[in-house]
């Protein structure tokens, strides 16, 4: 991808500056909020509750991370939390793109009443406990590893997402190989999904981003010990905090110092985002590098 | 020759009344495209199975629930179980506040993502691009709890904002007991968490802009500003539309999270601040009610639908390739 | 010989497989069974062992086995909820009235205990659950969980606050503080100390405000003069006649006054039904910080030096202590008990409606009523098989220490054992208290769980079935929730008359409908007590 290169103008020089100002003022901003969550993870609760929140841990302290990591069963639910997370997006990406790529097909002529069908869902719920009972009950998922996949297979926002993606595909594309005698689904895998890297990587990345970050699913139909995924056990961890904060008195436990409430709260957080952060630049490379649609020429 | 960056208006119109005069019906268009159909079973199966056999449940919204009787077994009553939400006038304040918020938040995001997904996209330091990108969508990621600590330390009295007003030489605010202030506040904080990763979908539609067009256009001696507005916005267009007529569905529901975390029971911000999801959840705090909690959101469903439609409408007149079904 | 050896294996085989399918048959020869348990809490360590134990025991003397679901406490309600809701296959769960139990206790989802309590077939719970508890704890007419109860109260309300600063002012008796006006001297003193730099006299969180502070001041002068503060609805005064056998009126706090007028003299003007402490807290105001409606934890404002003292109760002394002692080590923790009787431990301190505040409960579905009540009959046939539970393995857990203390055992490498005694094992029968606690503070526990530090309330007993004013509920709610939080803090100018007018507005809205039927229930539950 040859640039050229052209004489700048003044309004392109005054364009550049505005641009990369805006955006690194952005970024500070959220880059600062983070780094005072690290920091205070690992500061000591007391000197959180004394200094408030610092760039850098007035009295440096692991204990919040020692509370988070003491529970034996992180092992299992890692293995449980990658294997929700992969076989999730797996299967709701095939689900998702095989429909998608439909709905963005001009000779189906029903695809705007499916698209309604579909969209209608994410308005109108039959709300927690009918859901629950027909899960339970009837679905007979209760405790299985399934009911934090299949419930979320496929999201109506992603797949109308999807969609769009695929609409912005010229159908000179599909219409040459249907020509040439291949049948939709090879048409779909063959040839317009590797032209649709960057939508794929983006709503591969929210599914992904929701299996892995999935806990309610976990506190409604998990049962047994091993079976919870890494997020809800973060998440019990800092509700628990919370509920002995509030009903000390009951909980007839006396620590030794302070509970460190807040710090393992930070600690939570930066277990969470730490993995992503780690993973996405990773993803990067499909949002900033397409592949170019330039193999049709008019 | 140049490629066509997008199909015209005009020729979509005729192809669509074409089409039009010529619909077939629903057994010849499967018999026509088994493939595509067939594709479209697995998702259609799912939202049977998972969205409209549990929608059946609505009809909590309309009986006295008891858990020992069933939602089928419990007694209908009819519409009294929306009752008490309109019992007060309070349901207009926090519909208002609903509507006008949402409204903001959705207009604020979007400007803010598109923004950022164009300037990202126009920094040409590998390396400054990357790094950017990975802290804007971090924020996504903090839980609200968070924030609202992080911005009791903010916004307090003796908290930063006002350590610098002070120093400034201003008057001091008191952030928790002053309710005009918030919508602002909130809208911030919305842009904030969202923005960023709002961005990515945008960016994504961006990679997949042929660059031959941009190469064209250098040649033609257009600067950066006019790259912008003359080419990549016009072809974010359809993305924009369609995600704006999505987010209006939920125009009706309030980010209960957010504000629940920010404002909590602070009483004195919520003239501005309560929405129809905080204020249902206060009501039904002492005697919780399933049937009381589904009848408020089949309200807030039913309003967001007819905006949805409304708008769709809209988008179909004008721009039919964007619009949501 | 080989077919002989054959046959003989096949016929061993099968001898093998009917017996271990005799074995599994429930109800049938062996009459063993399992229950399945859901309590709140985590596990404790050790429990394991305790299991075992009780299997050694328990299980052999009652053919029971208990199969304990741990639930963590954050997400109790929640789950509790929704697998009572699907009908989940449980035979005992813990219950509250902060949970759920009001409701499915309106609902019949719980089975009805009080019969199997009287007729004398589990002995030890018709000792451990005497009538007049039993009675007391009944909700809607029936006895739907045994209440877990020590104290007949909610522990004892006390300030916590900086005895070194107040030593420093010269306030009290050598710093200890021991009226409100002292208090209030060791918070001006706070409020003029130049060097404490962003410390507030006074720390509260947003939820509770002033919380006990003036509030149970009047309580047992009320009951004695026939008048019971209760929430029916909002905030109310029920009036009965000489002999508390008919509701006269209720009343509401801060309503108008002239529906006061038929009160006898001194409470008619309503200071003494709530309106002298509202103007009182907003007196005190002026110690808390600017943003109190949204602050989350008040202690942690204390060990953080930001505030100088909090109200809580003594029952979380000692988790303050060692809070307080790692946080600020050159400083002194102070008590100040704020009720004056119970501070002097006289009896009838306080009003008791000797409800409990957690229950165990057999879900109405159960098919196993009485396994479970054979398993709790054993639990508390003696301090032995109850301390089990609550305590641990005696010798490895913990040791007796007299009659009623107990040193925990612990080391570096094995923690104490915890139990969440609130959940299935509280009982005035069998205390035992911590050795480590100091002499006062022993004491002060001992005089919490004597029944003769509380004065009965007229309308123990009664519980306000709101289940047929769903309507009405949800709006005063509401409309309460706009005021109330504020009102707590003494946020707001003129308290009594935007009390008064948010009132006026609930009884507008729902409020009378439900003081009539409050009315109503009451004269029943009366009508029924003297029945009997």
């Amino acid at each position: 991808m040859a640039k050229k290169r052209i004489k700048s103008s003044k309004g392109d020089v005054a364009a550049t500056i505005i641009i990369h100002a805006f955006i690194i003022a952005f970024a500070v901003a959220c880059l600062i909020p983070f780094i005072l969550v690290i920091s205070s993870s690992f500061t000591s609760q007391a000197s959180l509750n004394q200094f408030g929140y610092c760039f850098w841990p007035k009295e440096f302290s692991t204990e919040a991370y020692s509370l988070l990591f003491k529970s034996g069963t992180v092992l299992p639910s890692y293995g449980v939390t990658i294997f929700i997370t992969v076989v999730g997006t797996v299967l709701s990406m095939l689900v998702t793109c095989a429909c998608a790529y439909a709905l963005s097909r001009k000779n189906m002529h029903y695809r705007g009443a499916i698209a309604f069908f579909i969209y209608f869902t994410m308005l109108f719920s039959g709300g927690l406990v009918p859901t629950y009972l027909w899960v339970t009950r009837y679905l007979h998922l209760s405790d299985s590893l399934w009911s934090l996949i299949l419930p979320s297979l496929v999201n109506a926002w992603n797949l109308l997402l999807m969609r769009n993606f695929f609409n912005g595909i010229p159908d000179a594309l599909s219409e040459s190989a249907s020509i040439d005698g291949a049948n939709d689904v090879k048409i779909l895998f063959s040839i317009i999904l590797p032209v649709s890297l960057p939508g794929i990587a983006t709503v591969g990345l929210f599914y992904a981003l929701a299996y892995w970050n999935e806990w309610y699913k976990a506190l409604l139909y998990i049962h047994t010990d091993w079976k919870y995924p890494l997020q809800y056990l973060v998440m019990q961890i800092q509700k628990n905090i919370q509920y002995v904060q509030q009903n000390a008195a009951q909980a007839g436990v006396v620590t030794d110092g302070l509970v460190p409430a807040e710090t393992t709260q930070m600690a939570t957080a930066v277990v969470t985002i730490g993995p992503i952060v780690l993973l996405y630049p990773f993803l990067q490379k499909y949002f900033v590098q397409g592949l170019t649609v330039g193999s049709v020429k008019g | 020759m140049k490629t066509l960056p997008a199909k015209t208006n005009a020729g979509q119109k005729m192809k669509k009344s074409a089409n039009k005069s010529l619909k077939p019906s629903l057994l010849q268009d499967i018999k026509r495209n088994p493939w595509l159909y067939l594709l479209c079973l697995p998702a259609i199966l799912f939202f049977v199975l998972f969205s409209y056999i549990p929608m059946a449940g609505l009809y909590i919204a309309f009986v006295d629930y008891r858990p020992l009787k069933g939602i089928w077994g419990s007694s209908f009553v009819g519409f009294e179980n929306f009752k008490a939400f309109f019992a007060t006038k309070n349901w207009i304040t926090v519909t208002t506040n609903t509507l006008f918020l949402n409204i903001l938040f959705i207009a604020a995001t979007t400007i803010t993502s598109v923004a950022i997904a164009i300037m990202l996209a126009e920094i040409s330091n590998k390396w400054v691009k990357k790094i950017t990108q990975s802290i804007v969508i971090l924020p996504h990621f903090m839980s609200w709890t968070i924030v609202s600590m992080l911005s009791v330390a903010l916004l307090s009295a003796n908290g930063i904002t006002n350590q610098l007003i002070t120093m400034a030489g201003g008057k001091a605010i008191e952030f928790y007991n002053t309710a005009s202030v918030w919508p602002t506040i909130l809208v911030l904080l919305k842009v904030w968490q969202g923005a960023g990763f709002g961005s990515i979908v945008y960016l994504a539609t961006i990679t997949g802009i042929d660059s031959s067009i941009y190469e064209a256009a250098a040649v033609d001696g257009a600067s950066k500003t006019q790259c912008i507005f003359k080419i990549t916005l016009p072809m974010l267009k359809n993305t924009i539309i369609m995600l704006t007529i999505m987010s209006v569905g939920k125009i009706f529901n309030g980010d209960f999270g957010m504000i629940y975390a920010m404002v909590g029971s602070n009483s004195i911000l919520y003239p501005t601040t309560d929405v129809i999801d905080t204020y249902l959840f206060r009501q039904l705090l002492e005697n919780p009610s399933m049937g009381q909690t589904a009848a408020v959101g089949l309200i807030q469903s039913i309003l967001g639908f007819a905006f949805v439609v409304l708008c769709n409408k809209v988008a179909n007149k004008w721009s039919p390739e964007s619009a949501l079904f | 010989m080989k077919r002989n050896f054959k046959r003989m294996m096949s016929l061993g085989l099968a001898a093998v497989m009917s017996c271990g399918l005799l074995a599994g048959c429930r109800g049938g020869a062996s009459d063993e069974d399992t229950i399945k348990i859901m309590l709140s809490g985590t596990k404790p360590t050790g429990w394991d062992r305790v299991m075992k134990k009780y299997e050694e025991t328990g299980a052999k003397e009652t053919k029971v086995h208990i199969d304990v679901e741990w639930i963590s406490q954050g997400d109790y309600k929640e789950k509790l909820n929704l697998r009572m809701i699907g009908s989940e296959n449980y035979d005992i769960v813990f219950d509250a009235p902060f949970n759920k139990l009001k409701n499915f206790a309106a609902y019949e989802m719980y089975v009805p205990l009080e019969d199997y309590i009287e007729n004398g077939k589990y002995p030890n719970l018709t000792k451990a659950f005497p009538k007049e508890i039993a009675d007391a704890n009944h909700y809607f007419g029936h006895l739907y969980g045994l209440p877990m109860m020590r104290t007949y109260g909610n522990g004892i309300d006390c300030v916590y606050y900086r005895k070194d600063l107040a030593k420093k002012y010269n306030i009290g008796d050598g710093g200890q503080i021991n009226s409100y006006d002292e208090l209030q001297a060791f918070f001006d003193a706070v409020l003029a100390d130049s060097s404490l730099s962003g410390m507030v006299p006074f720390g509260v969180s947003a939820s509770r405000g002033f919380y006990s502070l003036f509030r149970d001041d009047y309580n047992v002068e009320l009951a004695k003069n026939h008048i019971v503060s209760l929430n029916l609805g909002a905030m109310a005064y029920v009036r009965l006649n000489e002999d508390n056998t008919r509701v006269e009126d209720i009343v509401y706090q801060g309503e108008n006054l002239d529906r006061f007028a038929a009160f006898p003299e001194e409470y008619r003007d309503g200071e003494k039904l709530g309106l002298a402490r509202l103007k009182k807290i907003r007196e005190w105001n002026k110690y808390l910080e600017r943003d109190s409606l949204n602050r989350k934890d008040a202690w942690a404002m204390v060990t953080g030096m930001k505030a100088a003292a909090m109200v809580d109760n003594l029952d979380t002394y000692e988790q303050k202590l060692t809070d307080f002692e790692s946080a600020i080590p050159d400083a002194e923790l102070g008590v100040f008990i704020i009720n004056n009787e119970v501070k002097n431990m006289q009896p009838e301190a306080r009003v008791t409606n000797l409800q409990g505040n957690n229950f165990i409960c057999i879900p109405a579905w159960s098919k196993k009523v009485d396994k479970a009540l054979t398993f709790l009959n054993w639990l508390y046939a003696d301090s032995s098989n109850h301390d089990l539970f609550e305590l641990g393995v005696e010798g490895e857990d913990w040791n007796a220490i007299g009659d009623d203390r107990y040193e925990q055992i612990k080391s570096a490498d094995k923690e104490a054992y915890s139990f969440p005694g609130y959940v299935m094992t509280w009982n005035p029968n069998y205390v035992r208290f911590l050795n480590t606690l100091s002499e006062d503070v022993y004491e002060y526990k001992k005089y919490d769980l004597d029944r003769d530090a509380y004065y009965e309330s007229p309308l123990a007993g009664f519980m306000f079935d709101t289940s047929k004013l769903q309507t009405e509920s949800t709006v005063v709610s509401g409309i309460k929730s706009e005021v109330e939080t504020a009102l707590a803090h003494g946020a707001l100018e003129d308290p009594v008359g935007k009390l008064n007018e948010n009132i006026n507005k609930c009884l507008d809205n729902g409020l009378g409908v439900i003081r009539e039927e409050a009315i109503r229930q009451i004269n029943e539950f009366l009508a029924n007590k003297n029945n009997q």
